[in-house]
């Protein structure tokens, strides 16, 4: 017979749902696909893998799913989605978007309730509500969650923003939720400062978390080191800012680097701005020529793990996915098979989602 | 060195003998040792690998020895041909690959067939089947674990 420890290898690179198909084999197998061991090993393997995440409002439900990442597709590819276990608590306000991904997490937040956050593991089915934020000043107001990760620890940690209105330039105070063993609380961050004009988009690289905004009335990228809880910040400069500014804006991972998709009226260019040197402020602009087919309804999605960028079509049904490489310089319409995506919307769609058999 | 001694026969369980170079053979860490050991001759038994599967091997190995530290695009073609290796190889070959390139010690290959396997194995009865496993569940524990995994069975 085949040695336990090459079964085990073996059952690590198998699609997330597999696993879950068999755990039902045997008592040996069910209790061995749940050790720490066996999910550390196929979370390895996973992120050599990478898949695109997207949910769909189907019947006024948001499901999930995923697909491998195509690589070098030919015109007119198919994806085959793979659908995810929802089984929502029961308060779940029923507009759930989700906001961003990490490792393997998903952070979800009501749209019409915005102080309901989740944090959800598809791979998994679990849900995980996290506790009301206390927010001691008056005139603060929670902005914006990020869910970061830091993989020398292991750990996810949400970070929760405050802002404050208007013209009040006092500083702001943020907490950081960890999720340690069973025990969950918000923690004050001690570095205070304000931060207005959100920036869409967020990456988590290295365990370091970066967002934008503005600061002192200039664009900014915050970077979040998600272990030592320490605020940094990387200057924009005069060059980036023209026109409309940080609200044409998306914060994208450009091969490991920190990059900005800039849309200011550029319909048949793609204008990416990359981080060359987060100490010495210093970005490096890329152009590229789009072909026609890329206008205006179509929404940056993001930068896939081997640099092709993929674009969807906005509220279009059936929902299209666009895939550009920009090494032969050609876009790829994607289809997605199943009968769920000929009649209802895609919401968001995340590029580099990695399965994660670990519970939360 | 003679031209004899570039070369090295490896003997199968059903002593069946293979002559091989030696820089193909070599790409398993267990002849390799074997030879720097030389408490062998000119030929190595391996007596967990029969000739059928080693032949295989073999055919693994030439194919990796000429064409490893060239440029990208061989890489590439040797991705294709190590596709091409394990796509009509049935569940049982498959399985004998994996212990002979375990016996034998020759990461890629493991990992090569590994993957193969994790990729046709998709029902609970193929992985009962090849595995050789024997469901220990009660018919409720079965029932109960089935409805926990459920989603996992809807296509």
């Amino acid at each position: 017979p085949i040695p336990g420890d090459i079964l085990i290898d073996i059952f690590s690179r198998v699609p997330g749902k597999s696993v879950a198909r068999f755990r039902c084999v045997s008592k040996f197998w069910a209790s061995l696909l749940r050790r720490p061991d066996f999910t550390e090993l196929f979370l390895t393997k996973s992120l050599a893998r990478p898949r695109l995440f997207f949910n769909v409002r189907v019947n006024g439900k948001s499901l999930f799913y995923s697909s491998p990442q195509p690589q070098n597709p030919d015109e007119n590819s198919c994806l085959v989605a793979t659908r995810y276990n929802t089984p929502y608590p029961e308060y779940f306000p029923y507009d759930m978007f989700c906001n961003s991904s990490i490792c393997g997490l998903v952070l979800l937040c009501g749209w019409s309730r915005m102080n309901v956050w989740v944090i959800c593991n598809p791979a998994t089915g679990e849900f995980l509500t996290l506790p009301k934020v206390k927010i001691q000043n008056k005139h603060e107001k929670l902005s914006q969650m990020y869910l970061g990760y830091d993989p020398i620890g292991k750990q996810f940690k949400v970070l929760c923003m405050t802002s404050s209105g208007g013209d009040d330039e006092r500083p702001n105070t943020h907490q950081v939720l960890t999720s340690k063993s069973g025990k969950r609380f918000w923690r004050r961050i001690e570095q205070r400062f304000r931060l207005y004009d959100r920036m869409d988009g967020e990456v988590c690289i290295n365990g370091v978390l970066y967002f934008g905004g503005a600061r002192f009335g200039q664009p900014s990228v915050v970077c979040f080191d998600v272990r030592s809880e320490k605020f940094s910040f990387i200057n924009t400069n005069e060059e980036m800012g023209e026109e409309l500014g940080i609200f044409a804006w998306t914060l994208f991972n450009y091969k490991g680097k920190v990059g900005i998709h800039d849309w200011n009226g550029n319909d048949h260019h793609l204008v990416c701005w990359v981080l060359e040197d987060a100490v010495n402020h210093k970005w490096s602009k890329h152009k590229h020529v789009l072909p026609d087919v890329v206008n205006e309804n179509m929404m940056f999605v993001g930068m896939t793990s081997t640099g092709d960028i993929m674009w969807s079509l906005y509220n279009v049904v059936p929902s299209n996915l666009y895939i550009y490489s920009m090494e032969r310089k050609t876009i790829t319409s994607l289809n997605i098979q199943g009968e769920e995506f000929k009649d209802d919307y895609i919401g968001q769609i995340f590029v580099d989602y990695v399965e994660n058999m670990k519970f939360i | 060195m003679s031209k004899s001694e570039k070369k090295i026969v490896l003997k199968s369980l059903d002593n069946e003998a293979f002559e091989v170079e030696k820089a193909v053979a070599l790409q398993s860490q267990t002849i390799w040792v074997m030879c720097e050991d030389k408490c062998v001759g000119n030929e190595i038994p391996l007596e967990n690998v029969t000739g059928q599967i080693l032949a295989k091997v073999i055919d693994y190995c030439k194919k990796h020895a000429v064409v490893d530290g060239d440029g990208d695009e061989s890489s590439e073609e040797l991705k294709n041909w190590d596709t091409e290796f394990t796509k009509n190889m049935d569940q049982s070959t498959l399985f004998n690959m994996i212990l002979a390139a375990n016996y034998l010690n020759i990461k890629s290959l493991l990992n090569l067939t590994c993957q193969a396997v994790a990729d046709k194995t998709k029902t609970i009865d193929e992985f009962h089947t090849f595995l050789n496993i024997e469901n220990n569940f009660t018919p409720e524990e079965e029932a109960q674990i089935c409805q926990e995994n459920l989603w996992a069975f809807d296509d």
